[in-house]
């Protein structure tokens, strides 16, 4: 299993939100995606995830353009709220649970119960924290080849993110690529073995966590500094 | 394409719930009148129940245009393009439930007006009496023009212009969200197209057809004429969807 992205460009009218940007993600790794607001991480995910097409280039799942049969294997998580106001969180687990084969309403009930979320809760009733939790806690109900976590991390307290990381080791596995997002940078060195940069749209080096600590004796929070500021630290 | 359908009929269950309450309060009001033996009541009453079939059948299909917009400019987008589901069966759902809603609004409303015209004859004993009462409120002339066939035909070519409205409606909507999404007249545009392609195939088809075509506010004495139009829609309509559908699945950004 494999997930290219090969010169993947988008332009929107006025501005060009990623450009060429090409690179090859292997299962048994959990990547975090960096990079400035508005540098182009969420358009390249929901690239990924077939909910913008590409002006030029292609992302390929298992040497196939991602199409419609893709979304079965790749679960996004967007970074703002999207289910609908009527539902309730039981109704989002049933509403998953109709469209993704993938999904175990078991897996769901136990993240729920590990978050503290009601299934008997409205939607529209959800503080932005209980929400964050909802939609890492349907994401990763799946039993997906590759989960996409657009800030993960944001508008939830501090043992929600225990959760939350906890949720994603428990999730990760040989068989699958975990792509996250996040500006928490020092709080996702602990999760992930990659850091892909991107840096105004475009792709700006792909580091093995490990072997920056090893060989460059560097933090990826220093790596990010270095990237995005220029500056080193001593 | 059937669990789509189930979310696309619960996502407009709230509007329809409100149109049969508002429904429900008329006909409690016209049975006061009809056996309170209250003139005015009756009338009103009669006259918004028949109002009322066609107010649901355009709230019903305005709705419908309303939610295609939700779907594709706010983030409940996502709800349904993360799912497995190409554009064609999306699409495809929220045409075949509007069909749906409104073939079941007419057909409620139908079977409403039996009942009542059931209790009217039941009240006052004769039919000439109730056709009298019909007579006055809808101002039918000659009740010997209307026939079985042109009923039905008045029926087909009705549900096909409406279907083709739809999918005009859904065309302008797809077609403003993909190459005006963000901007500030997005809603401009797709009303513009909207009002552009039905005056256009409406000039078309009075000079194709050889008459005037249907506009939903008259009733055309031709059988014939009414079934080769209602085909003539249905095709648009069909070509319509086609059209939006391979838009959404090529060029749509959500």
């Amino acid at each position: 299993m494999k997930l290219e992205s090969i010169n993947v460009t988008k332009k929107f009218p006025g501005k060009v939100a990623i450009e060429n940007i090409s690179m090859t993600l292997e299962p048994g790794h959990i990547y975090a995606l960096l990079g400035p607001n508005g540098s182009g991480k969420t358009t390249w995910m929901k690239t990924v995830a077939g909910l913008i097409k590409a002006t030029s280039g292609e992302v390929k799942f298992n040497d196939v353009a991602v199409n419609t049969d893709s979304r079965k294997k790749i679960a996004y998580m967007s970074t703002e709220p999207y289910f609908y106001d009527w539902m309730t969180v039981g109704d989002v687990g049933k509403y998953y649970q109709d469209f993704f084969d993938d999904f175990s309403m078991e897996k769901y009930d136990e993240l729920l119960a590990g978050m503290n979320l009601d299934k008997k809760l409205k939607i529209k009733t959800l503080s932005s924290g209980m929400m964050a939790k909802l939609k890492i806690a349907v994401t990763m109900g799946r039993n997906a080849d590759v989960y996409m976590l657009d800030e993960p991390l944001n508008g939830i307290d501090l043992i929600a993110r225990d959760e939350v990381m906890r949720m994603v080791l428990t999730s990760a596995s040989e068989d699958n690529i975990m792509i996250i997002s996040s500006h928490l940078v020092e709080e996702l060195e602990a999760l992930v073995d990659r850091a892909i940069f991107i840096q105004d749209g475009h792709f700006a080096g792909m580091y093995d966590v490990e072997q920056l600590r090893v060989m460059e004796s560097i933090s990826l929070a220093d790596k990010y500094r270095e990237v995005y500021s220029g500056v080193r630290e001593a | 394409m059937l669990k789509l359908f189930k979310y696309e009929f619960r996502k407009s269950l709230a509007v329809k719930v409100i149109i049969l309450c508002i429904t429900a309060l008329i006909e409690f009001f016209f049975l006061i009148g009809l056996y309170g033996e209250n003139d005015n009541i009756f009338a009103a009453s009669a006259f918004f129940l028949f109002l009322m079939a066609f107010v649901a059948t355009v709230i019903i299909g305005v709705h419908s245009m309303r939610l295609l917009k939700n779907d594709l400019n706010t983030k409940q987008a996502y709800m349904l393009f993360m799912t497995p589901n190409n554009s064609y069966k999306i699409l495809g759902a929220k045409v075949i439930e509007n069909g749906v809603s409104i073939f079941l609004a007419g057909a409620f409303y139908l079977i409403l007006a039996t009942i009542n015209m059931t209790m009217i004859v039941g009240k006052y004993g004769r039919l000439s009496d109730m056709l009298d009462i019909i007579n006055a409120i809808f101002a039918v002339n000659s009740w010997e023009e209307i026939t079985l066939p042109l009923v039905a035909s008045y029926v087909f070519v009705s549900v096909s212009h409406w279907l083709y409205i739809i999918a005009v409606a859904f065309f302008a909507i797809v077609l403003s969200a993909t190459f005006f999404n963000g901007k500030k007249w997005n809603s401009f545009a797709s009303i513009a197209v909207f009002i552009g392609i039905v005056i256009v195939v409406n000039i078309l088809l009075a000079t194709i057809l050889g008459g005037a075509s249907f506009s939903g506010s008259s009733i055309i004495i031709n059988s014939t004429h009414n079934i080769l139009t209602a085909v003539v829609y249905l095709v648009l309509s069909a070509v319509m969807y086609v059209i939006t559908a391979w838009i959404m699945d090529n060029s749509l950004s959500v």
